[in-house]
């Protein structure tokens, strides 16, 4: 069970995807419908740059202090799903568009 | 020529055919309705057989109709072999109708062309079997098809018959059992059916005005041995209609007054008068053609300056208990043109309305508009005018509004409002007139001026300008300049609307605050609002889901009323700009023209990178 668990945090950064109700998304819309929300997660351990051990180890010797910073490269999506419609329980339809991830990748 | 006014009263007749009749079957009676004593229908059969969606199969070979009686018949028993090879060349459907046509005039133009009144579709369902055995038939099936019957049939004809009952396959089938059919009406329907020859018939000319539906219904009753079994099914008849009604006033009213005043603005309706018709023909696509409107001078200046819109409808009228269609025509007098303030004139427009289509002397009405186009005035209604001003009013705080005499009512006339200074070391203000609304907006144009100490009173005169007849008048504003100059926050961004939370808010001073300070609107926090919290320049204005003249100025002002770009978060978009209703606490960055409106989450805000890093 140990080593699953290692395994499954050095999951390399990509697309998962949730079947989520609308209303759990808590943007406010009220409504039965379901969406596919997809997003980005894993590790971004082997995008890691000079850059990322240099700004480290400026922050360790205080030379970076009082900005924040980030000094690994992080998760993201890179293009953004178009458009999500659904109808509300007032029967009107609604649009969120950039909702849901399309690609991922470290930047 | 007199075989035009001959018509069937259905468009489509039906029977069934079973495999192998006998040639000499008869199959169905079709009828003609006559528009005059002297015309003798003559039927013809189109010289093809059709199959599904009109595809023409075959040379009609089986089927014969006696010109006369229009009795159809098989000519030519139709055989197993005959459905196979009319089967290949449906085009890969399978053949469940064969489809004749029936004309009544001499000969057709348009062979495959079958549109009633002058000829009638045959629709002839294959029984992929041989005809029945008597015994095996129900008590429905000797009286009625399953497809229904109605007919139409148009007023003010010569009566005729225009229904046979019997079912002549099943007659000749099984000539023993006897069948009878009766119609079961209201006394005083003018409709018969004989009980020898089984045919319905008209006892008089219908009239449509009168009543336009009737719904009988047929009784049938069959004795097979020693059971008498009756079926009844429905049996509608529609009363088509013909343009012969003239046109009249409701009430004899033909004449409505109309003053030109305020709204001058080319379009504007000044009076309505109707015009009743019991007809409903002419139909609607060719209404507007048959049903002609013009109005009626030699004067120039008036078939310039207005047009008439003419607005049919289909009403409903009682008519000895039945309801009839009719219809109402709505005639509008309509300005053509805007007209300059200084325009004074009356005139009478008469307007001449045309039933074409109606044979008789009454078909046209005159309709008389009696039109007073008067001039108005530009005024003041206030000598002078005064507002005040906060000396910590930021650029674009709005003051006050200025507003001519009326300007509430003026549509489609042109008024630009302008300030002449009268202090010029301390013009302060600004003045921007809204377009639709004929009103002038006062604003602060530069605010280091409203806190010079020694600008205490600010004096203008306000000129009101008819841009069309340069008509204009003037008023004077005095505005006092209150209050004393606090310190300004440092830090803070232009627009108020940056803000995210009530604190930061109330403290800081941005773009069209009255008093220096943003003012913050608490929402009601039920889902997606209108009433969202957010923070604001001055609640009066912003946001209040209209973009104004000021607002519009500079898109830092009021973005919640005046962003075009993106909205992220659970929003409705305003009709044409803005936020119309948002969930939680709606802020704009209007440079980057985003706004976001977000339900604020506590824990998560405060719970950063480093707060992880301790836990």
């Amino acid at each position: 069970a140990r080593r699953k668990r290692a395994r499954a945090r050095h999951k390399p950064c990509g697309l998962r995807e949730l079947e989520v109700s609308v209303n759990e998304l808590g943007l406010g819309y009220v409504s039965d419908e379901t969406v596919l929300f997809r997003y980005c997660s894993g590790t971004c351990e082997t995008a890691v740059r000079v850059y990322d051990l240099g700004l480290r180890r400026l922050r360790q010797r205080r030379r970076v202090r009082k900005e924040k910073v980030r000094a690994q490269p992080c998760c993201r999506p890179l293009a953004y799903d178009e458009g999500v419609s659904f109808l509300d329980s007032k029967n009107r339809y609604h649009t969120v568009s950039e909702l849901s991830a399309k690609e991922c990748g470290c930047v | 020529k007199a075989a035009l006014g001959l018509y069937f009263p259905r468009d489509t007749y039906s029977e069934k055919l079973y495999v192998d009749q006998p040639a000499g079957t008869p199959l169905l009676y079709v009828q003609a309705l006559r528009d005059s004593q002297q015309e003798v229908p003559r039927f013809q059969l189109g010289q093809h057989l059709y199959g599904s969606y009109r595809s023409q199969l075959h040379e009609n070979l089986w089927f014969q109709i006696h010109e006369d009686t229009g009795l159809l018949y098989l000519n030519r028993s139709l055989g197993w072999k005959d459905l196979k090879s009319l089967s290949a060349l449906n085009g890969g459907y399978p053949l469940l109708n064969i489809h004749l046509h029936v004309f009544l005039s001499p000969k057709p133009f348009w062979e495959n062309e079958c549109l009633w009144p002058s000829c009638a579709k045959v629709s002839l369902s294959i029984i992929n079997t041989t005809a029945p055995t008597c015994s095996s038939l129900k008590a429905r099936e000797f009286c009625f098809l399953d497809t229904g019957l109605s007919f139409r049939i148009k007023e003010n004809k010569p009566p005729g018959t225009f229904h046979q009952f019997r079912l002549l396959p099943v007659q000749q089938l099984c000539p023993n059992i006897s069948i009878s059919y009766q119609l079961i009406a209201d006394a005083g329907v003018p409709f018969r059916c004989d009980k020898e020859s089984m045919e319905v018939s008209t006892r008089r000319p219908l009239d449509r005005e009168q009543r336009e539906k009737y719904e009988l219904m047929a009784k049938c009753t069959v004795r097979m041995e020693a059971r008498e079994v009756d079926v009844v099914v429905p049996f509608p008849v529609t009363v088509y209609d013909e343009d012969d009604t003239a046109p009249y006033l409701p009430r004899g009213i033909n004449t409505a007054d109309a003053v030109v005043e305020y709204k001058r603005k080319e379009g504007t309706i000044l009076a309505k008068l109707t015009v009743q018709d019991a007809d409903v023909t002419p139909s609607s696509g060719e209404l507007i053609r048959k049903y002609t409107n013009t109005i009626v001078t030699s004067d120039p200046w008036v078939s310039e300056s207005f047009r008439v819109d003419h607005m049919p409808n289909e009403t409903t009228v009682n008519s000895n208990g039945s309801l009839v269609r009719a219809t109402q025509h709505e005639y509008r007098l309509v300005l053509n043109r805007s007209f300059p303030i200084t325009e004074s004139r009356s005139v009478q427009v008469d307007v001449l309305v045309n039933d074409t289509d109606f044979q008789g002397p009454e078909g046209s009405l005159l309709l008389h508009f009696n039109v007073t186009i008067l001039p108005v005035s530009i005024r003041f209604q206030n000598s002078s005018y005064s507002f005040s001003v906060n000396r910590n009013a930021h650029q674009y705080a709005q003051i006050g509004k200025i507003c001519i005499e009326n300007c509430k009512e003026f549509y489609g006339v042109n008024i630009v409002y302008r300030l002449q200074s009268l202090s010029s070391n301390c013009s302060a203000l600004g003045i921007l007139t809204a377009l639709e609304e004929t009103t002038g907006h006062l604003y602060v144009n530069d605010s280091t001026v409203v806190q010079r100490p020694e600008c205490t009173e600010i004096q203008y005169t306000v000129v009101a300008l008819d841009k069309q007849s340069k008509k204009q008048a003037k008023t004077s504003i005095i505005v006092v300049v209150e209050g004393t100059i606090m310190p300004q926050e440092q830090g803070c961004p232009s627009s108020c609307a940056v803000s995210k939370r009530r604190s930061e808010c109330e403290e800081c001073g941005g773009l069209g605050t009255l008093t220096g300070k943003c003012q913050w609107r608490q929402g009601d926090g039920k889902g997606i609002t209108k009433n969202y919290s957010t923070c604001t320049p001055s609640l009066k204005t912003c946001p209040d889901g209209v973009c104004d003249t000021v607002e519009s100025r500079y898109p830092a002002i009021c973005p919640q009323d005046c962003t075009r770009g993106e909205i992220i978060g659970g929003h409705e978009r305003g009709d044409r700009r803005g936020i119309k209703a948002g969930y939680g606490i709606c802020n704009c960055f209007p440079e980057e023209k985003k706004c976001f409106c977000e339900q604020e989450d506590d824990k998560e805000a405060l719970c950063d990178d480093v707060c992880r890093t301790v836990i």
